[in-house]
C-alpha cells in the first residue's frame, strides 16, 4: 500500500527540522518530504504526486502565496495548507486566496496533524479524485455579472455594516470564503457556530471589503454561453430564496448552518460552470449535471470539505437531493434545508433541473416541529421567492 | 471535548445522563433548578443543553426564554417533558427548542440525539 504523501516547504532549515521532529510519530502513516523553498518544491511536485502541501508564506525568491497559486494551477489535486508566522490581517486575506487551510506559527503539532488528516480523508464519491482535481483548483467562487454591482458597492468607502451583512449573506462566494476564514485558526480561536452575519459583525467592514476585494480580481468577468448564464441565474435565485425561507424552517441553533447550507447548496454547479469558455479539456453536461463526468454536487461537497467548512453545512449540501426522514425529536440541519428547498420548488424560484417531490414535502411539513409553528408554509415560500426575485432584479444592467 | 449542561431537578435523571455522557467523552455540568441553569448557560457557554420542563420555581419554558434572550449564537437545546403534559411538545417547538423528547426515554436515545446534533456521527468519508 502506498502511503499518502505530504510536502513541507520553508526557507529555514531549522523550521523544517522542527516539523520533522514533531511529526515523527506519523512516519509510518505518511511519507514526508521537506523542501527549502518554492523552486525545490515545484521540482519535487513535477517528479511524483503529493496529496498535501504545507507551506510557509515569507520566503525569499518565490514566496508562499506565489508557490501555492502556481500549485493550484499545475497540481490542483494537491490540498494546500498555509503555515504562516504572524502577518497583518490584510496580508492574511491575500494569502487566503491561495490556500485551502490556514495555520499560524507556532502551531502545536496536533493542530497541524488534525488539518492534514482531515485533508487526507476521501469522500465516498465514485468520482472523488476527479472532484478534488476540479474543486482543488478553485481559489475563489465567481459572482454572477448581475450581482457584481453589489460587490462594487460593498467595496465603496462609504459601505456600512448592514450593507456588508446584506451582501455577504446573499453572495455565494463571499459566504463560502468568510466561513472558510472564520473556521480556520488564522484569525484566532475557532468560533462554535457562527452565522455569516455574526462573522461580518466580528470582522468589521474593512476586513470584509478586503476579503471581497481579494476574490474579486479573480472573478470571471462574464459567463459566455447564454444557456449557462440562465442556468446559473436560476440556481442563484433558488439558493437565495431557500436561504430566506430556511430561517423560519430551521430551529434557532440550527439556523446559522442551515442558512449557509441553503445558500451554498449549488456551489458545485457554480464552480463547474464557471470554467473559462473554450477550455478544450473540459466537457459540461447540463442535463446530467456533470463536468467531465463528475456530478456538480460532488465537486461542491469536495470544495466545502477542502475549505474546512463546518461539517453540518457540508453534510446538508451533500444531502440536498437525498429524501429525508427526520424523526420526531427534531429536523436537524439537512432536513430543514431539504424542506425549504422543496417548498421553494413550488414557487417561481424553482430549479427546473431537479424534481418537486410533493409527497415527501407533505410528509416533512407534517413534522411536529413545523406544524407547531403555525406558519402557512406555502405562503412563506412565496414570500421568500418574491424576496429572492427582487434581489435578482434590483441591479440588472 | 464538547460540553453538555444537564438541567433537571430529578437527581436520578441527572446522574443517569451524566454517567452515559461522560462515558462518551462529553464534559458534563449540571444544574438542579431554573435560576442556576440560566447562570450556568451564561457562565459555561455549553455546546448543548438538556432541559427538563417540570421544575420548581422557574420551569423549563422560563429557562428556555431566558437562554434565548442571551446575546450571541443560540445554543442547541433538547427539551424533555413528561408524557402527562399533552401540549408540551407543540409548546416546546413554538418556543424555539431544537430537539424534543417525551418521557419515558432511554439514556441511549438522548446520547444518540446529542451525537447527531453535534455531528459526531457524520464522517466526511460517508459523504
Amino acid at each position: 500500500m502506498t502511503l499518502p504523501r505530504a510536502l513541507f516547504v520553508d526557507d529555514e532549515p531549522r523550521v523544517l527540522d522542527g516539523l520533522r521532529r514533531s511529526l515523527r510519530g506519523k512516519r509510518g502513516e505518511w511519507e514526508m518530504v521537506f523542501a527549502e523553498g518554492g523552486a525545490e518544491a515545484l521540482a519535487l511536485l513535477a517528479q511524483a504526486p503529493f496529496d498535501v502541501v504545507v507551506s510557509d508564506m515569507r520566503m525569499p525568491g518565490m514566496d508562499g502565496a506565489e508557490l501555492l497559486t502556481q500549485i493550484s494551477k499545475t497540481h490542483p489535486e494537491v490540498a494546500r495548507v498555509v503555515l504562516s508566522g504572524h502577518i497583518e490581517p490584510d496580508a492574511a486575506i491575500q494569502v487566503s486566496v491561495a490556500g485551502h487551510r490556514f495555520l499560524t506559527k507556532p502551531s502545536d503539532a496536533q493542530s497541524l496533524i488534525d488539518v492534514i488528516e482531515q485533508l487526507l480523508i476521501r469522500t465516498s464519491s465514485a468520482h472523488q479524485r476527479e472532484a478534488r482535481r476540479i474543486a482543488g483548483g478553485v481559489r475563489s467562487i465567481p459572482t454572477l455579472p448581475e450581482h457584481a454591482g453589489d460587490i462594487v458597492a460593498l467595496l465603496a468607502p462609504d459601505a456600512n455594516l448592514s450593507y456588508a451583512v446584506r451582501t455577504a449573506t446573499h453572495d455565494i462566494g463571499l459566504t463560502a470564503k468568510l466561513l472558510q476564514l472564520s473556521n480556520s485558526r488564522f484569525f484566532g480561536e475557532r468560533p462554535r457556530n457562527s452565522s455569516v452575519e455574526s462573522i461580518v459583525n466580528a470582522m468589521g467592514v474593512p476586513m470584509v471589503q478586503a476579503v471581497a476585494g481579494a476574490g474579486h480580481q479573480l472573478w470571471s468577468p462574464d459567463v459566455p454561453d447564454p444557456a449557462i448564464a440562465r442556468h446559473l441565474q436560476t440556481a442563484w435565485r433558488h439558493a437565495v430564496a431557500t436561504a430566506c425561507l430556511v430561517e423560519s424552517v430551521a430551529s434557532p441553533a440550527n439556523r446559522p448552518h442551515a442558512q449557509a447550507a441553503a445558500l451554498l447548496q449549488d456551489v458545485g454547479r457554480l464552480v463547474c460552470l464557471s470554467v473559462p469558455a473554450g477550455d478544450p479539456h473540459s466537457s459540461i453536461d447540463l442535463a446530467a449535471a456533470t463536468r467531465d463526468g463528475v456530478p456538480f454536487r460532488d465537486v461542491g461537497v469536495e470544495l466545502l470539505h477542502l475549505w474546512g467548512l463546518p461539517l453540518p453545512i457540508v453534510a446538508a449540501v451533500s444531502q440536498r437531493d437525498v429524501p429525508q426522514q427526520p424523526d420526531a425529536s427534531g429536523l436537524g440541519v439537512a432536513a430543514a434545508v431539504r424542506t425549504a428547498h422543496l417548498l421553494i420548488q413550488q414557487t417561481e424560484s424553482r430549479d427546473p433541473a431537479v424534481g418537486t417531490h410533493e409527497e415527501e414535502l407533505a410528509r416533512l411539513l407534517s413534522h411536529p416541529q413545523l406544524k407547531a409553528q403555525g406558519i402557512a408554509w406555502p405562503q412563506a415560500a412565496e414570500e421568500a421567492s418574491r424576496q429572492a426575485g427582487l434581489w435578482s432584479e434590483h441591479d440588472k444592467p | 471535548m464538547a460540553r453538555v449542561l444537564v438541567i433537571d431537578d430529578d437527581p436520578a435523571i441527572r446522574q443517569l445522563l451524566t454517567d452515559v455522557l461522560e462515558m462518551e467523552d462529553y464534559e458534563v455540568s449540571i444544574a438542579a433548578d431554573g435560576l442556576s441553569a440560566v447562570r450556568a448557560v451564561e457562565a459555561a457557554s455549553p455546546d448543548f443543553v438538556v432541559l427538563d420542563v417540570m421544575m420548581p420555581g422557574l420551569d423549563g419554558f422560563g429557562v428556555l426564554s431566558a437562554i434565548r434572550a442571551l446575546d450571541g449564537e443560540p445554543v442547541p437545546v433538547l427539551m424533555l417533558t413528561a408524557a402527562a403534559e399533552p401540549d408540551a411538545g407543540s409548546r416546546a417547538w413554538a418556543n424555539g427548542v431544537d430537539y424534543y423528547l417525551a418521557k419515558p426515554f432511554s439514556a441511549d436515545t438522548v446520547l444518540d440525539l446529542i451525537d447527531r446534533a453535534l455531528t459526531r456521527q457524520v464522517n466526511v468519508s460517508d459523504l
